[in-house]
């Protein structure tokens, strides 16, 4: 099945449901769940794409800031952080470790520090930015009228 | 439960009520409009013991199993609407039933309201859901005005302290806002969504911006275009009572001017400009308007959204909901932390 792009099976799915499917269905229910299904296929399609792309850029800027924290926090955060920058790995563990450990350093004593704050605030508006970027538009409003 | 068993079993209910007789309950239809609460209305007609006859348009809402905003509890908004009833544009409540006899579930019943619900979104081309320019400030002036007469709604003379939740009323409005972080930083850790930077930031943040003082008030929860009937440039009821609790009146209104229902444009739940809509609040006697503390709430509102998007989401995922609605949120999630971003000041204004 390698001849079939995720890509395209996708668009078909969602091609037909919204061509052949919704303009036989009356308002209610069975339409706002089309519309739900259709919302979601766009974007899965969107995130089987760059999704992957999208964890190692997150992860990327993860280890920079870690990188600039080891050298601001003290102790176990910062040896933690220093680790991390110095990984190499990718994939859901490295996003989950990369994830926890800015919880982990937004919840410490250490965060009270500007610096600190600045380098994990540039990480975040980097991530949050770049993930939006790959969000298609949404059809809440043909869900929300049913 | 089938509508032709859920019409049944509310006509035995209203049979056993009023001591009524001749009840019909007919021409059932489910209202979609909403993401929480099953709803349906129904033509409904009736002799009372009296010899009084009932004719009209009812409509029930029937506490779901799983949703955005469980666990669920039907009594403090049942309480807040026949409390508020006459003061606020809210449908007149007939029957509150806390049991699950009748259609396994608790439930109420309301009169039947006219109206369609505006939705806070754009259409594909970008059109707005209220087009005339006129109407939207009619609306807005309507919208403003009930969120005043709410918020200066004397709760204690009518005996609503219960609506303080399980830990009493609120010391002052820093013990309030403190509970309703805690309270959606519950939902957050509830839901079990993986570590969540953004949202740590925010909790941070939020920690930091605690209001000092603040009135205590009825707070709607919801306040929103979504969550209202209008009839043209008129508002005919406020909908959506589920998260109505004693607060900080500002909670509303950052609620209702969050960037969650801007669309791409400036205006509030797609009305009119924020500065306008606050305008018409205070000239409609609403309490004092408060940027730091509306600054708070703003940043509170895309926790809370975040929060019942990861709820809606892990009810999904563990199977005690279908609505694939529930989805829809996986992806949301990205644009909601943007303006989590934004509130908290981790990235400048984008808008």
């Amino acid at each position: 099945m390698a001849m079939l792009d995720h890509e395209k099976v996708i668009e078909a799915l969602a091609a037909t449901l919204e061509n052949e499917v919704l303009p036989a269905l009356g308002q209610g229910p069975s339409r706002l769940q089309l519309y739900s299904v259709l919302d979601v296929l766009e974007n899965l399609s969107a995130y089987l794409e760059w999704g992957g792309q999208l964890a190692e850029l997150e992860v990327a800027a993860c280890r920079r800031a870690a990188s600039q924290l080891a050298g601001l926090l003290e102790g176990e955060l910062s040896a933690r952080c220093r680790d991390f920058a110095a990984e190499t790995g990718g994939g859901d563990t490295a996003l989950e470790t990369a994830r926890t450990l800015l919880v982990d350093v937004i919840e410490s004593p250490a965060f009270d520090s500007s610096e600190v704050r600045a380098t994990v605030d540039a990480c975040l508006g980097e991530s949050v930015l770049t993930a939006a970027m790959f969000m298609k538009p949404s059809r809440l409003s043909e869900v929300s009228k049913g | 439960m089938s509508a032709e068993e859920q019409l049944k079993a509310l006509s035995l209910f209203i049979a056993s009520r009023n001591g009524a007789t001749d009840v019909d309950l007919s021409a059932y239809r489910a209202h979609t409009e909403g993401f929480s609460m099953e709803t349906f209305s129904f033509d409904a007609h009736w002799t009372e013991s009296g010899g009084e006859v009932f004719d009209g348009r009812l409509i029930a809402r029937v506490q779901p199993e799983a949703g955005l905003l469980e666990p669920y509890d039907l009594r403090p908004q049942v309480l807040a609407m026949r409390a508020v009833h006459g003061t606020v544009a809210v449908p007149e409540l007939l029957w509150f039933e806390e049991g699950s006899e009748v259609l396994g579930a608790p439930f109420y019943v309301n009169r039947f309201v006219a109206g369609d619900v505006p939705v806070p979104s754009e259409g594909p081309s970008g059109e707005l859901p209220i087009e005339d320019p006129l109407e939207r400030e009619s609306l807005a002036r309507d919208f403003a005005g009930n969120l005043a007469a709410l918020h200066r709604f004397d709760w204690q003379a009518a005996g609503l302290s219960e609506l303080g939740g399980p830990d009493g009323v609120p010391e002052d409005g820093r013990d309030a806002a403190r509970r309703v972080v805690a309270n959606w930083r519950g939902y957050h850790e509830r839901s079990r969504a993986g570590a969540a930077p953004m949202m740590a930031r925010a909790f941070k943040e939020l920690e930091v911006r605690l209001p000092r003082q603040s009135p205590l008030c009825l707070v709607h929860g919801d306040y929103r275009t979504g969550n209202f009937l209008r009839v043209g440039g008129r508002i005919t009821a406020i909908l959506d009572w589920e998260m109505v609790h004693l607060g900080d009146p500002m909670e509303d209104l950052a609620w209702a001017c969050s960037r969650i229902w801007r669309g791409q444009t400036d205006m509030p739940g797609l009305l009119v400009e924020r500065e306008r809509l606050l305008h018409m609040y205070s000239e409609a006697g609403g309490l004092d308007v408060d940027e730091q503390r509306l600054a708070f709430y703003d940043l509170l509102a895309a926790v809370k959204m975040s929060a019942i998007m990861t709820t809606g989401l892990r009810a999904w995922a563990d199977g005690r909901t279908d609505d694939v609605r529930m989805l829809m949120f996986r992806h949301q999630l990205a644009g909601m932390q943007v303006i989590m971003a934004e509130s908290a000041g981790v990235v400048g204004a984008l808008s």
